[in-house]
């Protein structure tokens, strides 16, 4: 399945599980499209994003192809969006760690 | 001669509410600034000690994969006498003191428990510690029990901001 999906700004959500369908679809293969996907979930520690209704999407893209500019793929940054281009991928996020040695906690002298 | 019984030494790899480990991995996720609706995702990592506050029959019964802990440490001596005192007899409530043992196979001054700060940790995390930890301390009933209920007390506290 070859469907890059983009998510706009205002539809991101943080730290919580949120259905919605106002997502952009650019089909980049029609005829490979696999409509039995329902979802697609991507799951990034505290992040979770969770589209629905995907058929339903596809449908209106079946229909609307000539309407989606598929040029505006190549400027997209799917990486700082974190949106994953395969359905039901499961991203593996690298963290910077940064190791501060021995911690310990401050003592508060002056709680009432 | 310090008193021991606050404590028994566990050699197996059992954990329970009240067992103490050092030198545990803490590591805590760092969100950059806000740009965009988007975050970059780091984290800080450091090492303490830790005392768990899970309860033993959630750990034992694998209703949890995650284990609760408070950081503790010892006592410094710029901590003051007086302040020190006001933990032990429970005029702190954000403490809680525990007291050292010396005795042939552990020598620990008394310590100091955050009860502001707790930490989560994978139980995977601390089934392995508790297999390289051997002689670890577990804090005998009813210290254990003065423990959580010191927790209890202490987040269910009334106060105002």
């Amino acid at each position: 399945m070859n469907i890059r999906s983009t998510i706009h700004d205002e539809d991101l959500y943080m730290g919580g599980s949120e259905f919605f369908s106002s997502i952009s679809l650019y089909n980049q293969n029609e005829d490979k499209i696999n409509s039995s996907n329902d979802e697609i979930i991507y799951e990034n520690f505290m992040l979770r994003l969770q589209i629905c209704n995907l058929n339903e999407e596809i449908a209106l893209l079946k229909g609307q192809r000539n309407d989606v500019e598929t040029s505006s793929l190549d400027d997209y940054d799917d990486e700082k969006y974190c949106i994953p281009t395969e359905p039901h991928a499961r991203r593996q996020v690298k963290l910077k760690v940064t190791h501060l040695g021995n911690w310990e906690f401050p003592i508060i002298l002056d709680e009432e | 001669m310090q008193d021991e019984s606050w404590y028994l030494h566990i050699e197996d790899d059992s954990i329970e509410q009240g067992d103490l480990f050092l030198n545990v991995q803490i590591v805590l996720p760092r969100y950059s600034s806000r740009e965009r609706n988007h975050y970059e995702l780091n984290a800080d990592s450091f090492f303490c000690n830790i005392i768990i506050l899970t309860q033993t029959c959630d750990i034992a019964q694998a209703k949890v994969d995650t284990i609760l802990a408070c950081p503790h440490q010892p006592i410094a001596q710029n901590d003051g006498k007086y302040f020190i005192d006001e933990v032990k007899t429970g005029k702190r409530l954000r403490y809680l003191w525990l007291k050292g043992l010396n005795d042939d196979k552990a020598n620990m001054t008394d310590r100091l428990v955050d009860l502001s700060r707790v930490f989560l940790l994978p139980k995977n995390y601390i089934l392995d510690l508790a297999i390289e930890q051997k002689n670890r301390l577990r804090l005998r009933s009813p210290f254990r029990e003065h423990f959580s209920h010191s927790f209890a007390h202490f987040i269910s506290r009334v106060a105002l901001p």
